[in-house]
């Protein structure tokens, strides 16, 4: 039953992840601020709005090819058993026409916080505003036809292999476009070497590695020799520590002020990058060496004298990560602990002089986050603003009663119920499951059915939270 | 009435496992007792597990994210010193039933619900605000999007102390993850456990 | 300071909650689109693997089929005749059309299980062979939103009853019920063009 819970697990939390993929798509296309359009979008939501849409077309696909191995395991079915006449290769296919998208899903939005972090502390506006919209586009169309380069060795025959593999070298393209486009932002640029610039270089390094070791394994012919060893694996972690991770963190210690209303600490933050930087290379340079050897994935002992020294080189990088890690659950702690410093608290809102419209409103920002839309007229709207003195809040302006949604229960409920319902399925509890199952379906009806769903947040409250805000400015500008 | 579910699902004979569910338990309690020492479970429950703010959010996703590095990050390190051990005849500490699950689970651990849940961290944390929106179009899914994640970590966390993981790698590759090769792979591989015990856990 | 003339109202953004959302359930059933398309892709790996058993000459037969067909082409027009009573504000003609389109789609829902449970009965279940899975599966994908849209047409009746107006929320629930029930028409059309008629060719 090991392999039930995965699947209840990958099919629950893919409802969680088609959902949002749905909702911030929709959110993006009809929630932008007035005068916002496409190309006046920041970088970080336009690579939002690519990953939504490759959420959207793949997570189906996902779904799918579960819910057949499911049918499997549960009702006897021959999609992908040896008898029957079922398909192993087909479950290749579904599960990596999902399976490529996803890195890309994910590493889109990591690049996305780059171009915001990069052109914030090199005090220049993004280089390339435009290539990188495209790029981003390119990447996005360009990772659907690639998946076949995960099985190279199945047999699909040369030519079927040469398109893939061409395809994959062709994605690289766009790709470096960006790195170049970051170079150029802190090429002659004021660079401040904040912890968010140090996971960005930082990636730049790794991420360039990984990449080129990526068009390495996209030749058909090197892939046969490295399918399914080492290097494949050092290749993915350089990548997805490298870029994805390194971004991820990045974004979190760059946007903390704005969602908590305090700086992160920065010294654990350094030390933590130092490790986690070291550490990837000491754990999964040598990777690179044992695959060209030949040792493969998954294997958990090996007889071949000469490995061992190269495993435990990516033992002690394996542990100078696990210090990247204490630090960074140090930074976290020390910086929740030293929250209240006034040096720590983020009064304006605008800690690292932002150029997009979240620094302009306080930090942590109020439930309705604007209590005036803000009108958009150019790209980087609030740099533009501050350097032609339009106040993006417009504070004193009249203000209006806000519609908001009301806190619910429902969320809370559903997902109880769908643990119940995958528990119960692993186990063959079927009497549970129907329970978990019919939870679901009544809560959402009861959602449905509630009418108390949302309230006005009174005019006089928005004032009130406005200019005890605009006080702050204020006060914060008189020092 | 309880399906394949017997106390044979629980791993006493893994001292690993049960040294993990004696810490999983010590620090449960720890924060369980701390929260309601300091009287949080309403603020929590209100402010939190029921909001539809995206900020909030935001943060509960980011929390979920480093909970995951953490189970993920626990995994790769067992890896690792497994194979630091296990050359030239020494079997390491891992049992190869077990080796399996632990590479499977972090690879499924460290994409869905490490990087897929910081991303929608991230998405939550500034998508809203970049555009100058007042919330996501609708915020009521986005909290069921969140529960949905949540416990999703949570059943395969589940799979540590009652039952086992999967052992077919993260993407469960057929014919291995079949059922004809869940019952032979049980049968065949597990030494050191009753023979009653190997069936009931097929 | 210099002021923004068009400042939008505080109110701005009601009027995108309301509009969202028929468009958001729009782009899940695209999302839906591509499931039912993966299931087309593994019917068509998987249709000539009958693994020495029945194949669809010997499983199909039109008489019932087309019957189905007419009942769920049918019920998409008495929902369309629902919608229109609906922006009449014609309450109870919009729940007598729900009656009407839900009653149609059960009998389609029951046609399809009869049909099912007589394949099982002759040894023809969706574990005999590797086309039957895909067979069933695809099918019964399809007969399961269907009754997930039953449930639905349930739900809305009952909310409907002894309202005297129709609000904006409710209407949207509609339209999206709509766009759900021609969305599954279309797949069924799909579903008898490719997996019965061309196999029986």
């Amino acid at each position: 039953m090991g392999v039930d819970y995965y699947i209840w697990a990958i099919q629950i939390s893919g409802v969680g992840t088609l959902l949002t993929g749905v909702n911030f798509f929709v959110t993006i296309v009809k929630m932008r601020a007035p005068g916002m359009t496409w190309l006046k979008m920041p970088v970080f939501t336009w690579t939002a709005f690519c990953s939504s849409i490759l959420i959207m077309a793949t997570f189906p696909v996902l779904t799918v090819a579960v819910a057949l191995l499911g049918l499997d395991r549960y009702f006897g079915m021959h999609f992908f058993t040896n008898d029957g006449g079922g398909n192993q290769m087909l479950y290749l296919n579904l599960i990596w026409a999902w399976g490529h998208p996803e890195v890309y899903i994910l590493v889109l939005p990591a690049f996305g916080v780059f171009s915001e972090v990069v052109p914030a502390f090199s005090g220049k506006p993004l280089f390339g505003y435009k290539t990188m919209v495209y790029a981003t586009c390119s990447i996005m169309v360009l990772s659907f036809l690639v998946w076949v380069h995960h099985f190279f060795t199945m047999g699909a025959g040369p030519d079927v292999n040469a398109f893939f593999g061409i395809a994959t070298m062709i994605i690289s393209i766009p790709t470096g476009v960006k790195l170049f486009n970051w170079l150029f932002t802190m090429y002659k640029g004021r660079i401040q070497y904040h912890a968010c610039m140090y996971w960005a270089v930082g990636f730049m390094v790794v991420f360039t590695i990984g990449g080129m070791t990526g068009v390495m394994m996209a030749i058909p012919g090197s892939d046969f020799v490295l399918h399914n060893s080492l290097f494949l694996i050092a290749h993915f972690h350089n990548v997805i520590i490298g870029g994805v991770y390194f971004g991820y963190v990045c974004g979190m210690n760059f946007w903390a002020p704005k969602v908590l209303g305090f700086k992160m600490n920065e010294a654990w933050g350094i030390r933590a990058f130092w490790f986690w930087l070291v550490g990837f290379f000491f754990a999964f340079m040598p990777l690179y060496v044992l695959g060209f050897e030949g040792m493969t994935r998954r294997i958990n002992h090996y007889d071949n004298p000469a490995w061992h020294p190269w495993m435990l080189i990516a033992e002690v990088g394996a542990v100078l990560i696990l210090f990247g890690v204490v630090c960074q659950l140090m930074q976290i702690f020390v910086s929740i602990r030293d929250c209240n410093k006034p040096e720590n608290r983020d009064f304006t809102g605008d800690p690292w002089n932002g150029r997009t419209l979240e620094w302009s409103t306080s930090s942590p920002p109020p439930v309705y986050n604007y209590a005036i839309v803000p009108h958009v007229s150019s790209l980087d709207a609030f740099t533009h603003d501050k350097e032609n003195g339009i106040d993006t809040r417009q504070a004193g302006a009249q203000y209006e009663a806000i519609h908001m949604p009301k806190n619910t229960a429902s969320g809370i409920s559903a997902g109880a119920f769908a643990l119940i319902f995958g528990f119960a399925a692993v186990w063959y509890i079927w009497w549970l499951a129907a329970i978990g199952l019919v939870g679901v379906i009544a809560t959402v009806i009861a959602r449905s059915a509630n009418k108390d769903i949302d309230y006005y947040i009174p005019a006089e409250e928005v004032a009130r939270i406005e200019n005890e805000h605009t006080r702050k400015l204020m006060a914060q500008a008189a020092e | 009435m309880l399906g394949r579910l017997s106390l044979s699902a629980i791993p006493l004979d893994v001292p690993i496992l049960v040294g993990t569910f004696i810490g999983v338990l010590i620090v449960g309690v720890a924060v369980l007792g701390l929260i309601t020492y300091y009287g949080k479970w309403g603020y929590l429950w209100k402010e939190w597990f029921t909001s539809v703010d995206h900020k909030r959010l935001a943060v509960m996703y980011i929390v979920l994210a480093l909970v995951a590095l953490a189970r993920g990050f626990a995994d790769a390190i067992m890896m690792r010193t497994q194979l630091a051990l296990a050359y030239a005849g020494n079997p390491g500490y891992l049992p190869p039933h077990h080796y399996d699950q632990i590479f499977s689970a972090h690879g499924t651990i460290m994409i869905f619900f490490l990087a897929m849940a910081f991303m929608t961290g991230l998405f939550n944390f500034i998508v809203p605000l970049q555009i100058g929106a007042r919330d996501v179009a609708y915020p009521f899914l986005n909290n069921l999007s969140f529960w949905m994640t949540a416990v999703a970590f949570m059943l395969v966390n589940v799979s540590l102390f009652i039952g086992e993981f999967s052992q077919c790698g993260w993407l469960a590759y057929p014919p291995l993850s079949e059922m004809q090769f869940s019952l032979a792979w049980v049968l065949t591989t597990i030494s050191g456990r009753s023979r009653s015990l190997v069936l009931a856990r097929c | 300071m210099a002021q923004n003339t068009t400042v939008p109202t505080a109110g701005h953004d009601e009027h995108h909650h309301e509009n969202t959302v028929v468009f958001g359930f729009w782009v899940y059933l695209m999302t839906d689109c591509i499931i039912f398309g993966s299931l087309f892709a593994t019917f068509a790996v998987l249709r000539n693997q009958f693994n020495g058993g029945p194949t669809p000459h010997e499983l199909f037969e039109f008489g019932g089929l087309g019957l189905e067909t007419a009942l769920l082409l049918l019920s998409s027009i008495t929902y369309g005749f629902g919608m229109i009573a609906a922006h009449k504000t014609q309450i109870s003609q919009v729940i007598m059309w729900l009656g009407v389109t839900f009653l149609l789609g059960l009998g389609f829902v029951g046609l399809e299980v009869r049909e099912f449970a007589h394949m099982i009965a002759d040894g023809a279940g969706p574990d005999r062979s590797a086309f039957l899975s895909a067979f069933f599966t695809l099918v019964s994908t399809h007969g399961l939103h269907v009754t997930c849209g039953l449930i639905w047409i349930v739900t809305l009746m009952v909310q409907l009853m002894g309202t005297t107006e129709i609000p904006e929320r409710m209407m949207n629930k509609l339209t999206c019920l709509s766009l759900f029930w021609h969305f599954l028409d279309i797949v069924w059309i799909c579903v008898f063009t490719y997996v019965y008629l061309a196999s029986m060719i």
